[in-house]
């Protein structure tokens, strides 16, 4: 079954309803979304001095929603792999933003010790298989995790991130049907912001009002929801994970959600109307929905989201200092750890 | 094309260490313009250029040991490019046997050689070896090569001189008169025979045009013949001529030859085996020489007078071998016989 | 143990005694479970060891791989059958940018072995690729090719044990090949050449089943009074450099042959290497006797002009010695 996109009115924010959600756990939810948003806004300046940040980093900022909706849907020993668009996906895995940020400063201290950068962020200890720079290869990872927890028996659910863009490579139809065969417990869900770098989705593909519709033709079940409403996307996920836990296999989520920024940091977007972003701004604000909806449900009053809004500019202040204390990585260490067998690795210093 | 090779100076020498090459390849050189530094045993020496043209490439660099007779670099005619060295290996004292297989199926399996073949005394293998050899050499092993040196340097004169040879009986009474003077006067060392002989051939040297005064005495070591130069003959007394004598003696028998018999290239050497119990015999001038003067045993003989009488006189014969390419035979007749004129008249007190 | 098996078999035995020891082996690819893979290389597995630990999987070579590093990386120990290498290219990102760098970026382990059947044989171009240089060159990955069944499955053993994604090289024309084999502990380590045949003039380096062409090469030069120290790699990377280095040493020269094609092959970095390391030892510059640069055809007479045969070896060693003859009396 799909759903269709909502259509807004011009200037009024589209409210949610806080059904089939933990009602005591959504004050932590918005808390996590503030702490990415707050996060994703420090980037651009610090990629730009050329001093903190080497290169550019792929903000998420509006798609907090589909991170947190998801990623609360899993269980602890669950699993996540997301592309090169990934902070959000970290840190709502539990991350803290001292190793996220330190790692994208290229410190040691780093999730990766400073050799992976925003792309290849990990931590294996808390499920999250890792970022990755190639579109569709985390549907990839997560597939393969998900064929050893069927193997092994671990009551694992794997879920893997794609963006639109990466769902028009094969690979992530390979990956999707191969599970689909297998009966994996396998969730891909497909962040669609609209935009493959500055391509529209309009232009890239002729279904253009749906990429679950392809995977209800692989035979998965697939569903099409509301990615800037967090509890849409947790009811999603949240059947999808009873589904493969039961081993009924794998399922596919189109997620419909928007970034407010670039494709990158520093990006001058000429592609797209700032009245689009102001709009999405205005109607679908996932925090923003949530807020309301908790503020209506006396969950959360103003005083107590201010203290949140708070709690999450000093996390990523502290981050920041965090980061810019630590030490950078010893050169002498760069050939280190390439394969366990000793290969010779040469090089300039020989 | 004209090569620069490491020359066998006094027959001792059995290679050289390369000190500086004074030319650079593709410099012009002159005609006996110093090339490069090289030292011997106990000299150091510059080797000429043997033409005037380009100096070919540097085959040996400084600080290499070099064997006797090894090419170390060409003159090339002007604007004309090096070519490789020659087919035929020059003659040295490495060993340089190949293991080869037979020649029938090496020709015809060979590629076509554009280039000449390259000796194998230049390979980085063979450039090692040598290096090797020459610093962590036994005596034995270098008295072997020593004959080789020999053999090759005889072989070369051989090759390479048109040999002819004069005679005469020399009234060896003065001789022995002047000996028993000098050594009933206490002399000391006391002068022999071959001392007389020195100075006879000296005399005689002079007499027909040769301004140095050098003389080559041919001396049996173990190893093998050693030839020292005594300098200045004439020069000295009886006893300064004794000393000498000895002195190069025990050089030659200790093949610790000094700069000077390096250095210099009489132009005729004794070689006197009358000790040996030898009535007459034919040599081999030495390279760079023009006659050798070969002596035998002092004996009573019969002789005829001018009237035909028969009388006993105490004669040696002297045979003088030259290189006819510069001396003819009347030149040798004079020679020898102002040898035997010289000898004839010595007195103690010269 | 130690009977008289083909290459194929050895391969078997080495995954069914290493499946039967660690439960976390299994293999994954297309035509396993009943057919046994394209070369028999695992035929009678899936029926003994069951649908779980030999998976047919779709022909997507992006999906097998991806499977393989995903389970790796989440307690397995994967094979993945490849078939043919020449399918690798559909699974490229897979093994270089997934596979090779897990552990240099997270210190995470790949234990992965990546199996196909590779070399020049028949089908044509495009069944007939030399990807060894490829994955040489890819920092993170390991690189073995045995020419042998005790290679074979010695080598599978190791590489099983291992900690490291292996791309485990086995030549079409070998399938058949017979020999001994090791036991069920005999592992033969990776990253160690082996001496096939000793000599004092040459050293010949080959792999796989240029190995073969290599000792015909050194029978045929044996008669000439030539004797060629015959080297099989085993391991592509890591090299083992220093056997190679110690033959060298001895010999003064030096020639490696190939099926691969010339340019940026794996013998260009061996030659590369031996005459930086040897150079005071060599007496001839080191030579690669490689195949032309041509894609491999149809027609044998076409392919089998492409590649270099046992008279092109030995005419290689009598024209280097012939050229540059020995310094040493040997």
């Amino acid at each position: 079954m799909t759903e269709t996109r909502a259509v807004a009115g011009p200037d009024e924010l589209i409210e949610i309803q806080l059904d089939g959600v933990p009602l005591g756990d959504l004050e932590e939810w918005l808390e996590t979304m503030l702490l990415i948003r707050e996060f994703e806004e420090s980037l651009e300046p610090l990629t730009m001095s050329g001093t903190q940040i080497p290169g550019s980093v792929h903000q998420a900022s509006g798609q907090e929603a589909v991170a947190v909706g998801a990623i609360r849907a899993l269980e602890p020993q669950d699993l996540v792999a997301s592309p090169h668009r990934p902070h959000h996906h970290a840190l709502a895995k539990g991350m803290t933003a001292r190793v996220v940020m330190a790692e994208l400063w290229g410190r040691t201290t780093g999730c990766a010790g400073g050799r992976g950068g925003t792309m290849h962020l990990n931590d294996f200890s808390l499920g999250y298989f890792g970022s990755n720079g190639i579109v569709g290869a985390a549907i990839g990872i997560a597939m393969g995790a998900a064929l050893a927890a069927k193997l092994r028996k671990t009551g694992q659910v794997c879920v893997g991130f794609v963006g639109e863009g990466g769902a028009n490579t094969g690979r992530t139809w390979e990956f999707v049907n191969f599970a689909a065969m297998q009966k994996l417990p396998l969730i891909a869900i497909c962040e669609n912001n609209q935009y493959a770098v500055e391509t529209y989705i309009g232009r890239s593909a002729a279904l253009v009002d749906s990429i679950a519709r392809r995977a209800e033709g692989f035979g998965l079940p697939s569903v099409q929801v509301d990615g800037q409403d967090v509890c849409a996307v947790y009811r999603a996920v949240h059947a999808a994970r009873d589904r493969a836990a039961r081993g009924d296999g794998p399922s596919f989520i189109e997620a419909v959600t928007y970034r407010y920024r670039g494709h990158n940091t520093g990006e001058v977007a000429n592609y797209r109307e700032q009245d689009e972003v102001e709009q999405w701004r205005r109607t679908k604000d996932p925090i923003e929905r949530l807020r309301r909806a908790l503020e209506s449900a006396g969950l959360v009053d103003q005083g107590r989201f201010e203290t949140l809004e708070e709690n999450a500019r000093a996390a990523v202040e502290d981050a920041i200092r965090f980061a810019d204390e630590s030490p950078v990585p010893d050169p002498a260490t760069a050939t280190e750890r390439v394969t366990a067998l000793p290969v010779d690795a040469k090089g300039p210093a020989q | 094309m004209p090569e620069i090779a490491i020359p066998a100076i006094g027959i001792a020498m059995t290679e050289a260490l390369l000190v500086k090459w004074h030319k650079q390849p593709g410099e012009t050189v002159e005609a006996a313009e110093p090339v490069v530094e090289i030292e011997t045993d106990k000299a150091t020496m510059d080797l000429e250029s043997p033409a005037a043209g380009t100096l070919g490439p540097h085959l040996f660099e400084p600080g290499a040991i070099v064997p006797v007779g090894t090419v170390i670099a060409e003159i090339v005619a002007e604007g004309a490019p090096a070519t490789e060295a020659p087919e035929e290996a020059p003659e040295s004292s490495a060993p340089a046997e190949e293991s080869m297989p037979s020649p029938t199926a090496v020709s015809a399996a060979a590629p076509p050689a554009t280039d000449a073949r390259r000796p194998h005394d230049k390979s980085p293998r063979a450039r090692r070896l040598a290096r090797e050899r020459s610093s962590a050499e036994p005596r034995r092993e270098k008295a072997g090569r020593f004959r080789d040196l020999i053999a090759a340097k005889v072989a070369e004169s051989w090759r390479e001189i048109p040999h002819f040879a004069v005679t005469r009986e020399v009234d060896a009474e003065p001789m022995i008169s002047a000996l028993q003077a000098l050594r009933a006067s206490n002399v000391k060392p006391a002068p022999t025979m071959t001392d007389l002989l020195l100075r006879a051939l000296a005399l005689a040297l002079r007499e027909r045009g040769d301004r140095d005064g050098h003389v080559g005495l041919a001396v049996a070591t173990e190893d093998g013949v050693v030839i020292p130069v005594v300098r200045d003959v004439l020069s000295l007394d009886a006893a300064s001529l004794a000393g000498a004598r000895a002195a190069a003696v025990e050089r030659a028998r200790t093949r610790r030859l000094n700069a000077d018999d390096v250095a210099t290239t009489p132009t005729s050497t004794l070689s006197n085996l009358g000790p040996f119990g030898i009535d007459h015999f034919t040599g081999i001038v030495a390279h760079g020489q023009t006659s050798l003067l070969t002596v035998g045993r002092a004996v009573p003989r019969v002789v005829a007078d001018g009237d035909r009488t028969l009388s006993v006189r105490t004669t040696f014969h002297a045979t003088l071998n030259v290189d006819h390419r510069s001396i003819d035979g009347a030149d040798a007749a004079q020679l020898l016989v102002a040898f035997a004129e010289a000898a004839e008249l010595i007195t103690p007190d010269f | 143990m130690s009977e008289n098996v083909t290459v194929g078999q050895a391969f078997q035995q080495g995954m069914r005694e290493e499946m039967g020891r660690d439960e976390t082996i299994f293999v994954i690819g297309t035509d396993l479970f009943i057919r046994g893979g394209h070369f028999a290389q695992v035929k009678g597995i899936g029926p003994e060891f069951g649908a779980d630990r030999v998976i047919d999987a779709p022909i997507s070579e992006a999906a097998m791989v991806a499977a393989g590093v995903g389970a790796a990386m989440n307690g397995m120990r994967p094979v993945v059958d490849l078939n043919f290498m020449d399918f690798a290219f559909g699974a490229m990102d897979e093994l270089v940018n997934q596979a090779a760098k897990a552990r240099y970026l997270w210190g995470k382990a790949v234990p992965l072995v990546v199996r196909a059947s590779s070399g020049i044989a028949l089908y044509a171009a495009q069944h007939n690729n030399s990807l060894e240089a490829w994955f040489m060159h890819t920092p993170g990955l390991v690189v073995v090719m045995p020419s042998n069944p005790a290679d074979t499955k010695g080598i599978l053993k190791s590489a099983l044990r291992g900690e490291d994604p292996v791309v485990f090289f086995m030549h079409k024309r070998l399938t058949g090949a017979r020999g001994e084999t090791g036991g069920p502990d005999d592992l033969v380590p990776i990253g160690k050449a082996a001496v096939v045949r000793p000599g004092r003039h040459v050293t010949l380096i080959s792999s796989g089943i240029v190995v073969q062409k290599a000792v015909k090469a050194a029978e045929v030069l044996a008669g000439d009074g030539i004797e060629v120290d015959v080297i099989d790699l085993r391991t592509i990377l890591p090299l083992d450099i220093d056997l190679v280095m110690e033959s060298v040493r001895r010999t003064g020269r030096a020639m490696v042959v190939t099926e691969e094609p010339p340019y940026a092959s794996v013998a260009s970095e061996i030659a590369a290497s031996i005459q930086e390391e040897a150079f005071d030892y060599l007496d001839a510059p080191v030579a690669r006797i490689t195949a032309a640069h041509a894609p491999i055809p149809h027609a044998p007479q076409l392919m089998e002009a492409l590649l270099p045969q046992v008279e092109h070896v030995v005419q290689a060693v009598r024209g280097s010695i012939s050229r540059w003859p020995s310094s040493e009396e040997v």
